[in-house]
């Protein structure tokens, strides 16, 4: 049935995207996705789509921007861009009037450079006028007119999430839909980038923003919109305003609101007495020809949480490379133990085709001269300690991305790793799931662990970690 | 010889090569080399010494043919044979030799002056816009080649991330490729996605914003030089 594409007369404005019965499935006799979703967006909107993790909101997103079913699946309902059936319109004619920004900031760019990659999206929509002209007005709207002729993948995640949002606009697209763009950007970055997508919401472009927190949307959202967790719209009309009255819709369903959720945790004392695990002094270390740190210095204490904060690019992942002794440095770094890393993203550490077989990997691997360690029943109790017996089965990279992330802590905490580095352990995740692998990690850390985590959840690091180190220009200082 | 058209640059040294294919003229071939040397080397945005690593190669490859050439000829009908050593040499070993390793050398020569005088995309958007390759593929391609420093900095990630599991990877290891073959995947899905939510669509018209301009010059440049090539065959 096809929607009325109609003035809404009580309040003036127009529909630009609407949907009906929209049902999903990824195969056709599998589950759905979400079913029977029905809301419409009108121009000029800040729809925020909030949802646990695994939902299926990233998977409404693509339809919406029209790349699934063509993509994936099997998509039945009624999908609307204005007055034309999104599944009618070529690419080329959709892109004018939807485009959408990706949560991974590195597999969204054709070409090697800023200027190229603006200008290959004018000359899709055959922009008419200069497009050079353009294409640097553009960048000047981002705040990115120096970085014209940069190749891309040298820039940071918060960088590239700018490149992304210019050429989306270039595209003259009236609607974009943001698949949690601030998912792996430090926080200066999301605000500035945040400032920028306001500019253009007041100027009329509506937004369609997929994402766990609502942080930095507050100052300018117009309605919230939450999906459950068996993907069905449970709440379409949560309004600004009524925010604080309606909190228990989001903290019921495991969604962040604000960082409430944190209220009255404090890190776990010290243990007494203080002995080190990590003992930096004057590290120096050069990455990718770049020199990232020159003399740096630290140590972390046994049984502690330590918290790494800082922009993206200065250099925490590299610290964590170089304590696991992954990369070359020089100075004097000692360990009291092995040391285990948890990389930002787990998938490359997955060695198997079933969450079982990855534990077995690690089990034989650290304890080749005990074979008694790699009994079932011993797997199996550390899989409900993490919640994954269910998908003793499953292949690791079907899971979530937040299952992803526990079992690459189980595999490294399984393989008796006494010190555990985590880079942004929490990235992606729904407030439930940060919840749940936070506190595995506190209840390992009061049996001995020493964990360092790279982070850029402020908050979060407050709450959990003994020390909290800004990492900036190379240099390292605590904060109180 | 970079502000050449880069798809006629190509056809013109394609065909060069295919004609000096089927000759085996050794002064011809030491020509070929010596002369595309000196068009790269007076090639302003050629670094010299990337010019000489990049032959570096090819070098050693001429003097491993060489070798080859010189010790392992068929001895032919030659009555003059010396002894080098234990081994006969004969005089043909020399001709062989030389036949050999001049003609790595001319046709390494050729491919360094195309490579380090070509731009990659200027090359791609020529055969786009002369050659009538299909935008899916063109851009298909630049997708692919603009993911080259992803995919180095990802094989290095593996490594490390399998290393840190206590699982030590080769070079060339199976279990280092079978992450990246996942990522690899997944990637090219993605790209493909974002190309079409940017508007992408190989059916349709499209814009022009990276001219590459066709002149005289790149006409003038494909005689001359193939003439210049057959004129070598028949005198030199």
């Amino acid at each position: 049935m096809r929607l009325e594409n109609r003035v809404d007369e009580a309040s003036g404005e127009r529909r630009i995207l609407s949907c009906r019965n929209l049902t999903f499935r990824y195969e056709e006799n599998a589950p759905p996705v979400f079913e029977n979703v029905s809301f419409a967006v009108k121009q000029g909107e800040a729809v925020v789509l909030a949802g646990p993790s695994g939902c299926g909101k990233s998977t409404l997103a693509y339809c919406l921007a029209g790349l699934y079913p063509e993509y994936a699946g099997a998509l039945t309902g009624d999908l609307y861009i204005r007055d034309m059936a999104v599944s009618l319109l070529s690419p080329s004619l959709r892109a004018r009037r939807i485009s959408i920004m990706f949560q991974n900031p590195d597999n969204q760019f054709c070409m090697g450079r800023v200027d190229h990659e603006i200008l290959f999206a004018l000359e899709n929509i055959s922009y008419a006028g200069d497009m050079r002209a353009r294409m640097r007005e553009l960048l000047r709207l981002v705040g990115l007119e120096d970085a014209e002729t940069a190749p891309i993948h040298s820039l940071s995640g918060g960088t590239k999430q700018k490149i992304a949002l210019a050429t989306a606009m270039a595209t003259g697209a009236e609607a974009l839909v943001l698949d949690e763009p601030f998912a792996n950007v430090d926080p200066i970055s999301c605000a500035e980038l945040a400032k920028k997508l306001e500019i253009f919401n007041k100027s009329g472009l509506t937004l369609f923003i997929v994402d766990h927190k609502l942080d930095y949307w507050r100052p300018f959202l117009s309605r919230i919109i939450i999906m459950d967790r068996d993907g069905h719209i449970t709440e379409a009309d949560i309004y600004p305003p009524d925010l604080e009255r309606r909190k228990s819709a989001f903290t019921d369903r495991g969604l962040f609101f604000g960082d409430e959720w944190l209220d009255g945790r404090t890190p776990l004392p010290s243990p007494k007495p203080e002995e080190n695990a990590v003992v930096i002094k004057d590290l120096a270390v050069s990455y990718g020809g770049k020199q990232v740190f020159s003399s740096l210095s630290l140590e972390v204490m046994k049984g502690t949480i330590t918290a790494l904060i800082g922009r993206n690019g200065s250099g925490k992942s590299t610290l964590l490379l170089a304590v696991a002794g992954l990369i070359r440095f020089s100075g004097n770094l000692s360990v009291s133990s092995t040391v285990g890393l948890v990389f930002q993203n787990p998938r490359y550490q997955f060695l198997s085709l079933k969450v079982r077989d990855e534990i077995l990997i690690t089990l034989k691997n650290a304890h080749r001269s005990k074979p008694a360690m790699d009994d079932p029943a011993g797997i199996e109790a550390l899989l409900i300690e993490f919640g994954l017996l269910a998908y003793a089965d499953t292949s690791p990279y079907m899971l979530s991305q937040g299952q992803q992330r526990r079992l690459a802590i189980l595999s490294m905490l399984a393989g008796s790793r006494p010190i555990l580095l985590l880079d942004e352990p929490t990235y992606a995740q729904d407030a439930q799931a940060t919840r749940f692998i936070m506190e595995l990690l506190q209840k390992r850390v009061s049996q001995g662990l020493t964990a360092i985590i790279a982070t850029h959840d402020h908050a979060l690091a407050r709450a959990f970690a003994n020390r909290i180190l800004s990492l900036d220009d190379g240099t390292l200082s605590e904060l109180k | 010889m970079s502000r050449l058209n880069p798809g006629y640059k190509f056809l013109t040294l394609l065909i060069a090569s295919l004609v000096l294919s089927i000759t085996y003229n050794i002064r011809l071939n030491i020509v070929v080399f010596i002369v595309s040397f000196a068009a790269t080397a007076c090639t302003r945005s050629v670094n010299k010494k990337k010019l000489l690593l990049r032959l570096l190669p090819f070098f050693l490859t001429a003097a491993g043919m060489f070798m080859s050439g010189f010790l392992f000829s068929s001895a032919g009908d030659v009555a003059n044979a010396a002894a080098a050593g234990e081994r006969a040499v004969y005089v043909t070993s020399w001709d062989s030799a030389l036949k050999l390793s001049s003609r790595v050398l001319a046709f390494g020569g050729i491919g360094i002056l195309f490579a380090l005088t070509t731009n990659s995309m200027d090359f791609i958007m020529s055969l786009m816009q002369q050659f009538h390759l299909p935008p899916k593929f063109a851009y298909g391609l630049l997708a692919a080649y603009h993911f080259f420093p992803v995919v180095h900095s990802e094989y290095e990630i593996v490594r490390s991330a399998l290393a840190v599991r206590g699982i030590k990877t080769g070079p060339l290891s199976k279990k280092r490729f079978f992450p990246m073959l996942v990522h690899a995947f997944e990637r090219s899905e993605s790209i493909a996605m974002a190309m079409e939510s940017r508007g992408f669509d190989s059916d349709a018209g499209r814009g022009q914003a990276f001219p590459v301009p066709l002149g005289k010059i790149d006409f003038v440049f494909l005689f001359t030089v193939n003439a210049g090539v057959i004129a070598g065959i028949v005198w030199i």
